[in-house]
């Protein structure tokens, strides 16, 4: 594939141009990642507000119609709905895993089975994460198998 | 159809459970008895109830305890079928203590070992997903 770099005219706004004869995979991942990679994150913790890059959030979840953000150490929380936060990460290193959590799966240590046809992520953080039966196909599809 | 492919599966290993079982059950307390095809149909059926219980979990999200309610209400369904097909095909009389006692201790085994079965199979999945898993963070490194 070529790749041309050119420098756009005064006044005139950053753009990537995709040509291609058909969208295959790995095109779309790249989209999708340089589409998630830019789009930062507005989080609020004890009141101040922080714009979180994706590669650092573990997961989402939603507790009590709030959404938290877990980060290796820290949680913000968000004003997005998990639908939405679904919608833009979609294509990336992010997945559903349940109905209240999506995961990031860059930050996914190891995965072990739970009771009822469950899995259990275990993060980099050390933290857990229940991937539901009903999201398992997902995650199957995303890892290829 | 995974879920019907999981009922296949709880079927096969509860059969073959169940066989071995009654092996030992007839040399234990029915060593002169003359056995009919029909034993065979009969544990066909009541390994295929046991089985299409599992079909039942619920797929939407539940708790830890809610789960633990499922497992306990699955053992005693699964140990009112065994015993009722039991005494409906005379396997053994509910006044004789050591029958029923080894109807309870064999259903008991098998259920355990048809879970650990079960489990094992989630961990054979869990090792192909992580070997992905690796793949894919190497990948996307």
């Amino acid at each position: 594939m070529k790749i041309t770099i050119t420098e756009p005219g005064e006044g005139e706004e950053d753009e990537i141009i995709v040509r291609c004869r058909h969208m295959d995979q790995q095109l779309l991942k790249l989209i999708y990642a340089v589409k998630a990679g830019r789009e930062k994150i507005t989080a609020l913790q004890d009141g101040n507000y922080f714009q979180v890059a994706p590669e650092e959030i573990y997961y989402f979840e939603a507790v009590d119609n709030k959404v938290f953000l877990y980060l290796e150490k820290e949680v913000y929380e968000t004003r997005m709905k998990l639908y939405e936060l679904q919608e833009i990460f979609q294509g990336t290193d992010f997945f559903r895993a349940s109905k209240s959590c999506i995961v990031n799966l860059s930050k996914v240590k190891r995965l072990s089975p739970a009771f009822n046809g469950r899995f259990e992520a275990l993060m980099q953080n050390g933290e857990r994460v229940i991937i539901s039966r009903q999201y398992v196909p997902v995650l199957k599809q995303k890892l290829g198998l | 159809m995974k879920r019907l492919r999981d009922v296949a599966f709880v079927f096969v290993c509860v059969t073959t459970c169940v066989l071995a079982v009654t092996a030992l059950y007839i040399t234990v307390f029915w060593q002169q008895a003359v056995l009919g095809v029909e034993i065979l149909w009969q544990i066909l059926g009541v390994s295929f109830l046991c089985s299409l219980v599992t079909g039942f979990y619920p797929q939407r999200e539940i708790g830890k305890k809610a789960l633990l309610c499922i497992y306990v209400c699955h053992y005693v369904l699964t140990n009112a079928i065994v015993l009722g097909c039991g005494i409906w095909f005379e396997w053994f009389y509910l006044d004789n203590l050591p029958m029923v006692l080894a109807m309870l201790l064999a259903i008991a085994a098998i259920f355990v070992l048809v879970s650990a079965v079960v489990w094992r199979r989630g961990k054979k999945q869990a090792e192909r997903m992580n070997e992905r898993l690796r793949l894919y963070q190497q990948e996307n490194r």
